[in-house]
């Protein structure tokens, strides 16, 4: 619709005005966008649902311009890592980057063998030594093994590593993975040595998997209390196969192949990871093409994926298991310690239908929880006795406890106060939000209260180390081994030391059992005090276990993806190879 | 100079309220914020200590908001506790995008408004007029998240003409040229400045119909046509001069909303603006930055408001007369 | 046709303020009830649920009512405050004294300086979670400067007619004149212009309960609905389109209603001959 002139001058009434239009009517769009309005209007009236329709029936093409030739690797994740000094990560972006920018003396292999030195193959170390009485190992590192500013890396490097993570002004929340290592001490220029109190099964594990080696060059003057705003960490150096090259806060972060690297060049010259918190917005990003990675599909966009014939859809292991923590310490509800009785917590289990709830949330992309544990890693006896769904039981419970049913409103109330608590959920996991709403609504019909409250996952970590909560939906990425789980998070905190014991939870037999596993150095013998301590934990009802998800990754059908481990699919990123060059985003 | 001294402490005031708002945010917030930020500042003696002196926590009240308002005005609004960069320089970024996106906004507003909302107020009885009346007042209360869900899910999604989100490509920030950067940078701000270009602009052209109106009925109006004067003539020469000022107004009264109101916008299409920014603080308890970003944005309205004042005084000569 | 529109938006709209009031007699369920999280989960429109289930098995159709309940209850609280409290202080402005009306009105620029946003964000900062009653205080709060630079321009308008100095002249109390003369000019703007600020408030209200500021879950809030339902987009898109049509149809009435107050109070656009 355009000007259209009729060349007659102004005809006298208004109603015939409408359809003068002049040749010169300056801004053309006067006369197009009553038009363009007028087709937006009835969109708009027919509202969302017209266009989501489309939306579910289409499927979206890919972006195709070729622009660059560079091959770049884009992952797309829901936050900005926090720091990328591996004494002070603690997210898992941050633990991403830091495994590409920095070494360790070994890695594990996929069979996650926690126990001994056959699980592990070397890394910064070529070969390594135990002593004769294994209180000690001498790591022997590889000569070529270099700084990216160019320095070779030595023995007083990883000496200085471990003193910064144990140092108490830095206050890395890792140093409590060191303990039981009494020193490292330096042999020669390229020979180091660990010294132990004394043996254990999982020791070298404990080395090789915590310390993460940084240049003791850079760091020696650096203050330990404000390392966390120096130079080098907004710029970190490392030894490993990719190299720091910009992070832009809450946007982006790229590391790039360091391309003379002693383990040989990575395949992708880059790496990015573009922050997309918004979970729809990273979905359509890597369906689209503009990103390639996106870890942890589910619901809707797990569908989609499986559906698209530019994505991949790959399974890789899970240690993960989330549960309903509670605040044993707490007063609550005119109780002192209300949850520090064992019947209240066998209530609150019994009443929540945990095999509905799952179905629910994660479809068929997650188990039930049975324990402290992930299925996948110990061989564990799936058949444990458990506390089942039992609604009419706890219902009992709560009345024989006082707490009974008030017709008028329907809460549960003892001398007048309702039964009550609040129940803390991070804003990063969509899951456990979810499970927050259905807790709320099936406590509800027993007439139990629940508020919850989602926090930024710093704020949530926070509120959990300093006990300000009465219970929170908990996530524990275990690590490969099951005794540093179960001892941080669940044996009695020791001195000061809390470890991840958020719930303040402290039962001697338990820690009895673990201590004996700890030193068991015969599998089947580790293996059943293993079950015997999960056992002992669930039958005294410590949390209320929820669910073990099963991730799945999206990933670009032109990268072929290896070597994704249970605790890290990044973990053998640089050899993931590439079948054609990255194309850039933008639109002609 | 009734008139300037008046604009004057407005501007004073606006300043004031929120150097205020800020105090009240870092320091008098139930809960101690900097308290739980030392927790997360390094958990050690000295760290705390550095903190006490940095913010003065230890003086009276009126010293504190003294120390902080000179802060405030020098631009040392602190460290953000949750990520250790400065404030200021976390702030700057953040509004510089937020200005990208908002004045592209507005551009597009003032255009699509002005013109149709002048178009419509003179000529109010057409068919289309009227349907366009109910249209506008319709667009102007849609809310935000509604337009830019739909509009993403159109052209990004089915149509894959325009990004998801964010504000440049990852891969051409680091690799592509000057010129590349930019068309890619503006290819992601189309879809969520036409967002808040709707809504404002249905905003403008409601103020510019009811402007025209106003002023076809004035006799002057009456009186070129009459002289004969054609009906366009009579429009841009006469009608429409006088009917500006008061759109003007209107969008110097939307200056608060182009700093801190596209959160919604920001939020859906992952602009890193100012606005997600200060949404993400507060969800993470980051007070210093909560508090600067709202000292800022005090700062930036005062301005703007003086701005708008002075293209006022410029359009209208009875203003300037009075102001003599 | 150019007369139906108005008639069209006004029943529509008071539609829907009485489906909100009888919300607990007429939905069929609870609005937070949960009804079958494994079977009914976002289950299509059907015979026993007419606008379906959402992704918690909640009925989509008590949902909407309660949510309509809560969002029209915060939108009318709000105008409310908003308008009472700004005529008054507009009205005493342009009655007062010249300098101290200038000064009230000083004020309230100032206070239109504050940018909406801002303070809904502060205020959830200090507060945690706001209730609907505090969320309606906090939405009054922010909408009063606008009503009374309004009232202030009328009242100083009609204060200026000669049929009020004459009033003046007769020797009737300043209260009288304000009620028998003034007022009666203020009713008609003062409803189109409040109409209009309930839409946008509705608005507003959706809004931050869509970023999670606003009515939190499991109150029921179209502005909650939306975001509950965006995992869903694709599958269960009916989830977010009931929502977001109630907040079309209702914000879109109220605002055809508003504009339709608006031209009745103001002069008429009789036609110019010779334009």
């Amino acid at each position: 619709m355009c000007c259209r002139s009729t060349g007659v001058r102004a005809p006298p009434t208004l109603e015939r005005v409408t359809r003068h239009k002049s040749r010169r009517c300056i801004v053309r769009g006067l006369c197009s966008l009553p038009a363009i309005q007028t087709i937006m209007f009835p969109l708009q009236r027919c509202g969302l649902a017209l266009l989501v329709i489309l939306q579910a029936c289409g499927d979206a093409a890919p972006n195709s311009s070729a622009n660059t030739s560079a091959t770049v690797l884009t992952i797309a994740t829901p936050a900005d890592a926090d720091a990328l000094v591996p004494q002070l990560v603690q997210s898992t972006q941050g633990k991403q980057a830091a495994d590409l920018l920095f070494d360790h003396l070994a890695r594990p292999t996929n069979t996650l063998e926690t126990v001994g030195d056959a699980g592990f193959k070397p890394e910064l170390a070529q070969r390594w030594q135990w002593a004769p009485d294994s209180l000690s190992i001498a790591f022997a590192l590889n000569p070529s093994a270099q700084w990216h500013d160019g320095h070779p890396v030595r023995a007083k490097d990883v000496q200085f590593s471990f003193a910064l993570y144990i140092d108490p002004a830095v206050a890395s929340p890792h140093a409590s993975n060191f303990a039981g290592i009494d020193s490292v001490t330096v042999r020669d220029s390229l020979t180091v040595v660990v010294w132990w109190n004394q043996r254990s099964p999982e020791q070298f594990f404990q080395i090789a998997f915590n310390l993460a080696i940084v240049p003791e060059h850079l760091l020696a003057n650096v203050p330990r209390t404000t390392l966390a705003q120096s130079e080098y960490a907004q710029k970190p150096v490392g030894s490993g196969r990719y190299r720091f090259e910009q992070w832009t806060r809450e946007q982006q972060l790229i590391v790039t192949a360091d391309t003379g690297n002693y383990r040989g060049r990575p395949n992708f010259a880059r790496v990015v990871w573009v922050v997309t918190s918004d979970p729809i917005a990273a979905s359509l990003s890597v369906l689209s093409g503009q990103a390639d990675v996106l870890e942890s599909v589910r619901g809707d966009a797990f569908v989609k994926a499986r559906q698209s014939p530019s994505l991949r859809t790959v399974e890789y292991g899970s240690l993960d298991y989330a549960y309903m923590l509670f605040n044993f310490d707490r007063t609550l509800n005119g109780t002192r310690r209300f949850f520090g009785d064992h019947a209240v917590r066998t209530a609150l289990t019994a009443a929540l239908d945990r095999k509905a709830m799952v179905r629910n949330a994660l479809d068929s992309l997650g188990a039930v929880a049975l324990g402290p544990f992930a299925r996948s890693v110990t061989g564990v006896d799936t058949a444990m006795k458990q506390i089942g769904y039992d609604v009419a039981m706890a219902a009992h419970v709560f009345d024989s406890l006082g707490w009974t049913v008030d017709a008028k409103d329907k809460l549960r109330k003892k001398n007048g106060k309702a039964l009550r608590f609040e129940l803390l959920v991070p804003a990063s996991s969509a899951t456990r939000q979810k499970f927050g709403v259905l807790i709320q609504a099936q406590l509800a019909s027993l007439g139990i209260t629940v508020d919850v409250t989602p926090l930024e996952p710093g704020l949530f970590a926070a509120r959990l180390e300093k006990g300000e909560f009465d219970a929170a939906l908990n996530m524990w990425r275990s690590d490969p081994s099951p005794m540093v789980s179960l001892r941080q998070v669940w044996a009695s905190p020791r001195g000061r030391e809390m470890g991840a014991n958020y719930a303040r939870y402290a039962n001697a037999q338990f820690d009895a059992v673990l201590d004996s596993a700890s030193t068991a150095f015969n599998a089947q013998q580790r293996r059943r005090l293993y079950q015997r301590a999960y056992q002992l934990i669930v039958d005294d009802a410590a949390a209320v276990w929820l669910y073990e998800p099963r991730n799945f990754a999206a990933i670009n059908a032109r990268v072929s993806p290896v070597g994704m481990r249970a605790d890290a699919w990044w973990a053998e990123l640089p050899d993931w190879s590439v079948t054609s060059a990255r194309v850039a985003t933008t639109k002609p | 100079m009734n008139y300037l001294l008046r604009r004057l402490l407005h501007v004073l005031a606006v300043v004031a309220i929120s150097t205020s708002l800020g105090f009240v945010v870092l320091h008098l917030v139930p809960g101690d914020p900097l308290g739980l930020a030392t927790e997360q500042a390094g958990r050690s003696a000295a760290a705390r200590a550095q903190l006490q002196a940095q913010y003065g926590l230890d003086k009276p009240l009126v010293q504190q908001y003294a120390a902080f308002a000179k802060r405030a005005v020098t631009g040392n609004w602190g460290v953000s506790m949750v990520s250790g960069r400065p404030v200021g320089e976390a702030l700057r970024e953040g509004l510089v995008n937020t200005l990208k996106l908002s004045g592209t906004g507005l551009l597009l507003a003032v255009l699509l408004g002005v013109s149709i909302g002048a178009w419509q107020g003179w000529r109010p009885q057409s068919v289309i007029g009227r349907m366009l009346g109910t249209v506008l007042t319709g667009l102007y209360v849609i809310p935000e998240f509604v337009v830019a869900i739909t509009l993403i899910t159109i052209f990004s999604y089915h149509l894959s003409v325009f990004p998801i989100g964010g504000a440049m490509d990852p891969v051409l920030s680091v690799v592509g040229s000057k010129s590349q950067q930019t068309r890619d940078q503006l290819w992601h701000l189309v879809l969520p400045a036409v967002t808040l270009g709707i809504g404002w602009g249905a905003a403008i052209a409601r103020q510019q119909r009811t402007a025209v109106l106003d002023t076809r009925q004035e006799d002057f109006v009456r009186t070129a046509r009459a002289k004969g004067v054609s009906a366009n003539n009579v429009f841009f020469r006469h009608a429409f001069p006088v009917a500006l000022p008061p759109v003007v107004t209107v969008i110097g009264l939307m200056l608060p909303v182009l700093v801190g109101g596209a959160v919604v916008v920001e939020t859906v299409f992952a602009w890193p603006g100012l606005g997600s920014l200060l949404l993400k603080a507060i969800g993470a308890r980051d007070y210093p930055l909560v508090s600067g970003a709202i000292v800022l944005t005090g700062f930036v309205v005062a301005s703007g408001s003086v701005l708008t004042d002075v293209v006022l005084f410029a359009l209208n000569p009875r203003l300037r007369a009075h102001a003599q | 046709m150019r007369n139906n529109m108005p008639r069209f938006s006004t029943i529509v709209f008071g539609a829907i303020v009485l489906l909100a009031i009888l919300a607990p007699l007429v939905a069929p369920f609870g609005p937070a009830q949960q009804l079958d999280i494994v079977a009914l989960k976002n289950r299509a429109p059907s015979v026993t649920h007419l606008l379906g289930t959402d992704a918690y098995s909640r009925d989509l159709l008590s949902r909407a009512l309660f949510g309509a309940r809560t969002s029209l209850f915060v939108a009318f609280a709000a105008t409310t405050i908003a308008t009472v409290v700004g005529t008054l202080w507009g009205g005493l402005a342009a009655t007062a004294a010249n300098r101290l009306g200038d000064g009230m009105m000083l004020i309230v620029d100032v206070l239109r300086s504050v940018p909406r946003m801002l303070l809904f964000l502060v205020a959830v900062a200090l507060a945690g979670a706001l209730s609907p009653v505090w969320l309606a205080a906090l939405l009054g709060i922010s909408a009063w400067p606008a009503i009374s630079r309004m009232a202030f321009v009328l009242v100083r308008d009609v204060q200026s007619r000669s049929f009020v100095e004459a009033a003046h002249a007769a020797g009737s109390a300043p209260g009288r004149v304000f009620l028998r003369h003034i007022a009666p000019h203020l009713t008609g703007p003062l409803t189109a212009a409040g109409t209009l600020l309930l839409a946008d408030i509705l608005a507003l209200e959706s809004g931050l309960s869509f970023l999670g500021l606003g009515i939190k879950p499991p109150g029921a809030s179209w502005g909650n609905m939306v975001q509950d339902a965006l995992p869903y987009l694709g599958s269960a898109w009916w989830t977010a389109a009931v929502p977001c049509a109630c907040l079309l149809v209702t914000v879109f009435s109220a605002s055809a209603l508003a504009d339709q107050l608006q031209k009745m109070t103001r002069r008429d656009e009789t036609p110019v001959p010779g334009l």
